[in-house]
């Protein structure tokens, strides 16, 4: 197994589409390739980071002007 | 009233049934577009465009489905609209930002390793800023694509339905659209060009 074919399978190795063996394979292939390993740890840390910067922190309710304003679009379009 | 009568009474137009839908569940849609849009303004706009989605297509709601889901998907189709007008790299573009590997295979970079672990980087607000300015640099497709599945947590089949594609396709852009990311964000934090 080549870096490329690391490459390749890494989303498939981190939502476990991998047959033991294929698995096996990467697992025998990072464990000798320094670059490999940084390179698999951040593209899950990637994934990580999009969903902690896509975060929102201020989950509450609709602000009632806002909930007013979308009841009233709606009324608009019974007529 | 209960998730069934709710959606009876949307199926036929109630007003009060949708200010029952816009009270119980607008939180949640503009906590959809802020995630997907990080602009107060457009996420307002995105939830009181997706209730007028929802109304005109009240006859689309199953009548046993999941009112949550039904509205996740018009919330963020309605943001994808939004975000189609924003500027991105072009798709060819995202070649650039894929690893290279030399004959035989071998990685073409050597990669650095990030200085802090990644909860530590995005706990400060400008490394979170830069992160979602890098996912809205990606190429349409791949932006979608790792919105979809990363950060909203769609499945595969909804994430292709909602884009109008295969699930093999939704596989291909995600695995590219996170490859491109990873290189984005390595450049911010190690200012390494890998």
């Amino acid at each position: 197994m080549t870096c490329r074919d690391v490459s390749r399978f890494l989303r498939e190795y981190f939502e476990d589409e991998l047959v033991p063996a294929e698995r096996q394979d990467i697992e025998a292939h990072i464990a000798e390739c320094e670059n490999c390993r940084t390179y698999l740890t951040q593209y899950q840390d990637t994934i990580k980071a999009a969903q902690l910067a896509c975060e929102d922190a201020n989950v509450a309710d609709l602000p009632e002007d806002l909930v007013k304003a979308v009841i009233a679009a709606i009324a608009q379009e019974r007529r | 009233m209960d998730e069934a009568a709710l959606i009876e009474a949307l199926r036929s137009g109630d007003g009060q049934a949708f200010e029952t839908l816009v009270r119980t569940y607008g939180g949640r849609l503009m906590s959809i577009a802020r995630r997907m849009l990080h602009d107060e303004d457009d996420a307002r706009e995105v939830v009181q465009a997706a209730f007028v989605a929802a109304f005109q297509n009240r006859a689309s709601l199953p009548a046993d489905s999941s009112i949550s889901t039904w509205l996740h998907t018009i919330a963020v189709k309605t943001a994808l609209q939004k975000l189609h007008d924003r500027p991105r790299m072009p798709e060819e573009a995202v070649a650039g930002y894929l690893p290279r590997f030399l004959p035989g295979g071998v990685h073409a970079e050597t990669f650095a390793p990030w200085p802090e672990r990644v909860e530590v980087a995005l706990a400060h607000k400008e490394v979170a800023q830069q992160v979602r300015e890098d996912i809205e640099t990606l190429p349409e497709t791949y932006r979608t694509t790792l919105l979809l599945r990363d950060v909203e947590g769609m499945s595969r089949e909804e994430t292709a339905t909602i884009v109008d594609t295969t699930p093999n396709a939704v596989k291909i852009r995600l695995h590219r659209g996170r490859m491109a990311l990873r290189t984005l964000i390595a450049r911010r934090l190690t200012g390494d060009p890998s």
